[in-house]
């Protein structure tokens, strides 16, 4: 080391700041050069100095204590301004310290606002509308709608709220269809004709807009205005050979009006059994709704079932008729058995009975009886075959003995008759007759389908012998513990009064009729278990215009049961029951517009919106149908005569002009297939449903039942048992709309006011990013702080759900009223912990802490300000909505980001308040969302328990699926109404045409398709009265006037005359529509071809107003 | 007991922030010596200490009480950069400085009571060192405070004006050479020093040194080392 190197290092040296070896080489030069070392001193000596001097003079120096002072103050002023009262006067130091005055201030500004405009004057509550209404109506009828106006949250109804109702059609004007007020029961007499635009199927919105002291509601309701109609489609037989002519006839009334379709559109179809089309044909309908056509089948037409159409828009009528080669019978078979059904063991006793159709026996033929057992499955096993000949008598008796094996369950004795003429024709006839297990039948039915707990149920007693007749026996009920003893009448019918508990009951029965017979069974009763119950009671199926129903209705729930008549979809009138203990009672007067078949559809509205509802069904005849009454001027003609027949069509005894349709066919025809006589007025009255349960109804026919007064208590057995058969009936259910107030509220300033606070609570968490992002600067260790705030954010994310999911538990559990408590709670302690966490900011002075408590505090308020707006005046809109919610969800992040930031500072109490709050307000807002009465739109948005579920919601399923949600359920209700409609449209198609075949089916003679499982009187054979009562006027005419003058005597339709070597012909007159005289009177005269037969002659009268009748009477022609 | 800073700092910062002004007054001197041996000016100090303070009260809370500096050194840069934002190009009347060297001069001497002529001696010796070093480059004059006003180490005094050890060591070397000069005209401030070194130490540290040296190299060499004896002016 030279002496400059040296002279560099020896001032650290001297302060003992070189190194070791440095130390040694300076040492060792020092040695050797005194320069160094003389330089050495100089430098110790300056150092010495300057360690005393430079202390010395510093020394001197001291802060004034002048100036300390006022640097005192002013650090004070300046901590000081960290408070409250300092932030207003701060000037330099920009801090956010305006943050703590601006907040306060705005809250205020809001409180005051929403003050000033008043919506906090009022309760909070807000409007429901339901409504409950058809969604087709048609055109030109009287319609009504039910519009309930009632408290959201405490369903009470509301009084005097203005109804308007307007209809929207497409590319129409709006129009006012009614304006009213809701009466003491929160529902408006809302009815009106709906308007003809004149088309078919029109789309249109039915606008209801209710206005109460809550609220507002519009709801926008979808329907259309549909002229549907009913097509009778009837030919002049049901069989037919290749080259003879097809007629067709149909008469089409609107279903809404029942007026006829006049100067519509038919389309007239026949199809061959391959499907194609044979032949379209349109035709107008007629004034009286009448359009018919006719085709010649070809030679050598495809032998088969063809299948006859009707089209008018929509509606479709079909009808199957048969083209083979057929032979009329030449004689008629008829089997008789001793009794109308048999045990096993039993022994047969019967007749076969050959007679021409004439009438004259048949003596001397040869038959041949096999006697079948056929079970349910079909399969048949021969029982017996007799060989016999006829007698004098045409008659020929049968004896053998059942076998002695129990049958099984709906077994039937087949008795299946030959007959040999001793031309060599054979012609076969039938009987089926029942095989009981059971020497009495009986059978109990609830008259709601299912037992409603906790009103009084009528449950209907039917006893019936094994074939159907009705019995009449001593019955014994052992029902949830108590024995009722009861006798049903000579019709088998009785009635026990019954109010069940609230689960499936067996009903053991006992009965024993006069003649000893027993029989005892066990029937489930099952429980109707829904929330609440209603039932409603008529005291008959079947009225006449005139009439009034009464109707009872019974109810576990203190609501106003509302009673809505529904006609062919369309509601026609409402009314409201008064409940009293329980109990209701309302007589409906039967008006001529109600003809048809009526739903009465009885439904509560429960608190939470739900409608519970019973339906029965009734059917409305017009009191005076129109009688036909046929007049033939002979008992008998000879072949070739002219047969003069008069037609006489009246009302109410009163002559009345109508269009008659008339067809003359060889009745033998009809032997082999045909509808019930007067099926067609069932047709026209009864809602297709009713009509396809006609088949099963027999021995209550409703024939029976409309067509005149028999003896009063036959009736009233009908009613009862036409009432038991239709409990089970599908009926059509209105569409129900449901809105909670929603639309624009009424000032503007509301709306400035929600959008205000929308905005604000959008910033508040923006505000706190802010502050949060500020504080984070000041911690320099992000790692640490990124690290706990992934611990936070984990415990909060399973934490969230958690609570989520255990509040949805909760709230199963206890209800909405203890729930609405523990969110006041709830509410409570979190201001609680707000307020405490501000206290404590303020005492340590912690700015950050202490804007932050500020912002939670002030979006505490402003949401409970907003969300108390919105559930009274409306929504701010969906984008604020959804901006709100998101913000929401930002501010939990921020709040969790502070806490984590607390937590790094050890501040762990501060830091475990913070997490709780965040907490709670998860919590809450579930709750809000839940709580029925709070759930505004946001508090539903918000309290979405799926937004905290996060990312790990999949740990916490159950928060996704348990929790009642309420908005999507909405969204559901409009979409099942929507569907129901769809689906109600095709069913009623498929159902016109599977009624129609049915039908057909049961009139056929083979009482095959009888379904014995009905617990009703089934038909004997023997009782046809009661099944054909139409034909009562038919029969042959009692009196035998000449016909006097021909003044309207018609041409008919004169059909050529029959060729050589060709069949006989079938139809020999065929006049689709004729019309009567204004005295209702009509002559026509019917050539009669030189053959000796019977001749059925059918009229089927219908008015200009829609009115049916029809007649049936035999020309008899014998040689 | 006396609290240390640190504890002071850390109760500020866990939210006792009356303890703010016990950290002010226990170094408000010393920030205002500093923004004085920067000024050289009294009024302007104060100002500085002030703001110097404002700055604290905001800047405390980010303070690491645990890290490795001493809290005056972090004071000593904040007081320091305050002092450059305030007087960024801007030159300072030197009189206040010199009014201390002033006063240095005529303070009576503690150790010299007894002898008035050697206390007068050593108040001029201190008057004219401090104002050497007022007359020092302002670099200079800061290293030479720090070390000898403050007491601070080489290391601290690094850290302090944010420089490197290396830089610390040549502004010091510098500075003393400097000081050397401006003394050298000085006669009475050698002899005076020069004379108090003999009193005290000199002969005694050079006794030692050289019969170190003399050990050492015996040492090393293993043969007597010739002694030479050198007298000191």
């Amino acid at each position: 080391m030279n002496c400059e190197q040296t002279r560099q290092n020896l001032l650290a040296f001297l302060d003992d700041q070189v190194s070791d070896a440095e130390r040694a080489q300076i040492k060792a030069h020092l040695v050797v050069c005194p320069d160094c070392v003389t330089e050495l001193e100089r430098l110790r000596t300056l150092r010495a100095s300057l360690f005393d001097a430079i202390p010395a003079g510093m020394a001197q120096l001291r802060l004034s204590q002048s100036a300390s002072d006022r640097i005192r103050a002013q650090l004070r002023r300046e901590r000081e301004r960290h408070s409250l009262f300092g932030v207003l006067f701060r000037k330099r130091h920009f801090r956010l310290g305006w943050v703590r005055a601006v907040v306060p201030i705005v809250v205020v500004f809001f409180v005051l606002f929403a003050v000033l405009i008043g919506p906090l004057a009022t309760p909070v509550s807000a409007q429901e509308t339901v409504i409950v209404t058809p969604a087709a109506f048609s055109p030109g009828t009287d319609a009504a709608v039910r519009v309930i106006v009632r408290d959201a949250m405490t369903a009470e109804p509301l009084s005097d709220a203005e109804v308007t109702v307007r209809l929207q059609p497409e590319n129409e004007q709006e129009i006012l269809l009614y304006t009213g007020h809701t009466g003491s029961q929160g529902t408006a007499d809302v009815h009106f004709r709906v308007p003809d635009y004149g088309s078919d199927y029109l789309a249109a919105d039915l606008i209801v807009n209710t206005a109460s002291r809550l609220g507002q509601d519009r709801v926008r309701q979808a329907v259309i205005l549909e002229r549907r109609f009913r097509l009778y489609l009837n030919t002049d037989k049901p069989i037919y050979r290749p080259g003879q002519r097809v007629y067709m006839r149909t008469l089409t009334l609107e279903s809404g009006t029942i007026l006829p379709a006049a100067g519509h559109e038919i389309v007239l179809a026949i199809h061959d059994p391959d499907g194609a089309r044979l032949v379209t044909k349109t035709v107008r309908a007629s004034e009286y709704g009448i359009a018919a056509t006719d085709y010649m089948l070809p030679a050598d037409a495809v032998y088969g079932e063809y299948r006859l159409t009707a089209t008018l828009g929509n509606t479709v009528s079909e009808r199957t008729v048969s083209v083979g080669q057929y032979e009329t019978p030449r004689f008629r078979v008829e089997v008789a058995s001793d009794q109308s059904y048999y045990a096993p063991g039993n022994v047969v006793v019967g007749t076969v009975a050959a007679r021409s159709l004439d009438g004259a026996p048949l003596s001397g033929a040869q038959v041949t009886l096999r006697a079948f057992l056929r079970d349910a499955s079909g399969i048949s096993r021969l029982v017996a075959t007799l060989q016999g000949r006829t007698d004098g008598q045409g008659v020929s008796s049968l004896r053998f003995g059942m076998p002695d094996e129990p049958s099984t369950e709906q077994t039937v004795l087949v008795l299946e008759a030959s007959v040999v003429d001793d031309e060599g024709h054979v012609e076969w006839g039938g009987q089926v007759i029942p095989v009981a297990i059971e020497p009495l039948n009986v059978n109990v039915v609830a008259e709601g389908g299912k037992l409603r707990p906790g009103v009084e149920n009528v449950l209907y007693v039917l006893g019936t012998m094994p074939d159907g007749a009705p019995a009449s026996m001593v019955v014994a009920l052992d029902i949830a513990g108590q024995t009722i003893h009861l006798t049903t009448d000579r019709y088998g019918l009785g009635e026990v009064r019954f109010v069940p508990i609230d689960r499936d009951i067996p009903v053991h029965i006992v009965a024993r009729d006069l003649g000893g017979r027993e029989v005892s069974k066990t029937v489930l009763l099952s429980a109707d278990k829904g929330p609440a119950q209603l039932l409603v009671r008529l005291d008959r199926a079947a009225y006449e215009v005139g009439d009034a129903i009464r109707v009872e209705a019974f109810a576990d729930q203190e609501h106003v049961i509302y009673l809505d008549v529904v006609r062919e979809g369309q509601t026609i009138s409402t009314h409201v029951l008064e409940l009293e203990g329980g109990r209701a009672e309302f007589a409906l007067d039967v008006s001529p517009d109600m003809v048809g078949t009526l739903e009465l559809h009885a439904y509560q509205v429960l608190a939470d919106g739900a409608l519970v509802r019973d339906t029965r069904l009734a059917v409305v005849d017009s009191a005076f149908p129109v009688r036909v009454s046929l007049a033939a001027d002979r008992a008998t003609y000879a072949p070739g005569d002219v047969a003069q027949v008069r037609v006489d069509t009246a009302r109410d005894g009163t002559p009345v002009q109508s269009a008659v349709g008339i067809a003359v066919v060889d009745e033998s025809v009809f032997a082999l297939e045909d509808r019930v006589p007067g099926f067609a007025k069932l047709f026209f009255l009864l809602e297709a449903s009713l009509l396809a349960s006609e088949a099963q109804i027999q021995g209550t026919s409703l024939l029976a039942l409309l067509d005149p007064p028999d003896v009063g208590e036959v009736r009233a057995a009908q009613n009862v048992a036409a009432r038991a058969a239709w409990v089970d009936l599908p009926t059509s259910e209105p569409g129900v709309e449901r809105s909670t107030s929603a639309p624009a509220p009424a000032n503007k300033w509301v709306v400035v006011l929600m959008w205000g606070l929308s905005a604000a609570l959008c910033l508040i968490p923006l505000a706190q990013w802010g502050i949060v992002i500020l504080q984070c600067r000041r911690i320099d260790v992000t790692r640490l702080l990124v690290r706990r705030l992934g611990i936070v954010l984990v415990v909060f994310f399973l934490l969230a759900p958690a609570a989520g999911g255990a509040i949805g538990g909760l709230f199963a559990l206890v209800g909405v009223t203890l729930a609405k408590i523990a969110l006041w709670f709830l509410i409570i302690t979190w201001f609680a912990i707000a307020i405490a966490v501000g206290i404590y900011s303020w005492r340590q002075q912690d700015a950050g802490s202490q804007h932050m408590v500020l912002l939670i505090l002030a979006y505490g308020t402003l949401s409970a300000l907003l969300c108390n707006i919105i559930g009274q005046a409306g929504d701010p809109g969906i984008y604020w909505r959804l901006g709100i919610v998101a913000m929401f969800l930002v501010m939990l992040v921020a709040l969790l980001v502070w806490c984590a930031m607390l937590w790094l500072e050890k501040r762990l109490g501060i830091a475990g308040a913070v997490f709780a709050l965040v907490l709670l307000s998860v919590v809450i807002a579930i709750l809000l969302g839940l709580v029925y009465g709070a759930d505004s739109l946001l508090a539903c948005t918000i309290g979405d328990p799926r937004l905290y579920s996060g990312p790990v919601g999949w740990l916490v399923a159950c928060s996704k699926t348990e929790l009642p949600t309420r908005a999507p359920e909405a969204i559901e209700a409009t979409q099942v109404v929507k569907e129901t409609v769809v689906v109600e449209k095709e069913v009623e198609k498929e159902v016109t045409k599977v009624v129609e075949k049915e039908v057909q089916v049961t009139a056929s003679p083979s009482p095959t398709a009888v379904p014995t499982a009905t617990p009703f009187p089934q038909p004997t054979p023997s009782r046809p009265a009661t099944r054909l009562p139409a034909t009562a006027t038919a029969q042959p005419l009692p009196t035998r006037q000449p016909t006097v003058q021909p003044t309207a005597t018609a041409a008919g339709e004169l059909l050529p005359p029959p060729l050589l070597g060709q069949f006989r012909p079938e139809t020999i007159y065929w006049m689709p529509e004729i019309l009567t005289d204004d005295a209702g009177r009509l002559e026509i005269e019917i050539s009669l071809p030189d053959f000796a037969t019977t001749w059925r002659l059918t009229a089927f009268a219908s008015t200009r107003q829609g009115q049916l009748g029809t007649a049936m009477t035999t020309l008899v022609v014998a040689p | 007991m006396v609290v240390s800073t640190k504890e002071l700092i850390s109760r500020y910062q866990a939210g006792q922030t009356d303890l703010f002004e016990a950290i002010f007054d226990r170094y408000k001197d010393y920030v205002y010596r500093v923004a004085y041996s920067l000024t050289k000016h009294a009024a302007e100090s104060e100002e500085v200490v002030q703001e110097t303070f404002l700055d604290v009260l905001k800047a405390l809370s980010r303070y690491d009480v645990d890290g490795a500096a001493r809290f005056e050194t972090w004071l000593y840069r904040v007081t320091s950069n305050r002092c450059k934002m305030r007087f960024r190009r801007k030159q300072l009347p030197t009189a206040d400085w010199d009014e201390v060297g002033e006063q240095l001069g005529n303070l009576p001497n503690g150790h010299h009571k007894d002898d008035p002529e050697q206390a007068a001696q050593q108040a001029e010796m201190r008057r004219a060192l401090w104002l050497a070093v007022g007359r020092l480059k302002d670099i200079y004059r800061e290293v030479i405070v720090l070390r000898y006003g403050q007491g601070f180490s080489y290391q601290e005094i690094a850290e302090a004006c944010e420089v490197s050890i290396g830089t610390v060591k040549s502004r010091l070397n510098a500075a003393h050479g400097q000081l050397q000069d401006m003394m050298a005209g000085d006669d009475t401030f050698y002899d005076q020093a020069g004379r108090r070194q003999r009193q005290h130490s000199s002969l005694l540290v050079l006794l030692c040194v050289r019969t170190w040296s003399a050990f050492w190299g015996v040492l090393k060499t293993g043969t007597p080392w010739q002694i030479k004896y050198a007298t000191v002016r």
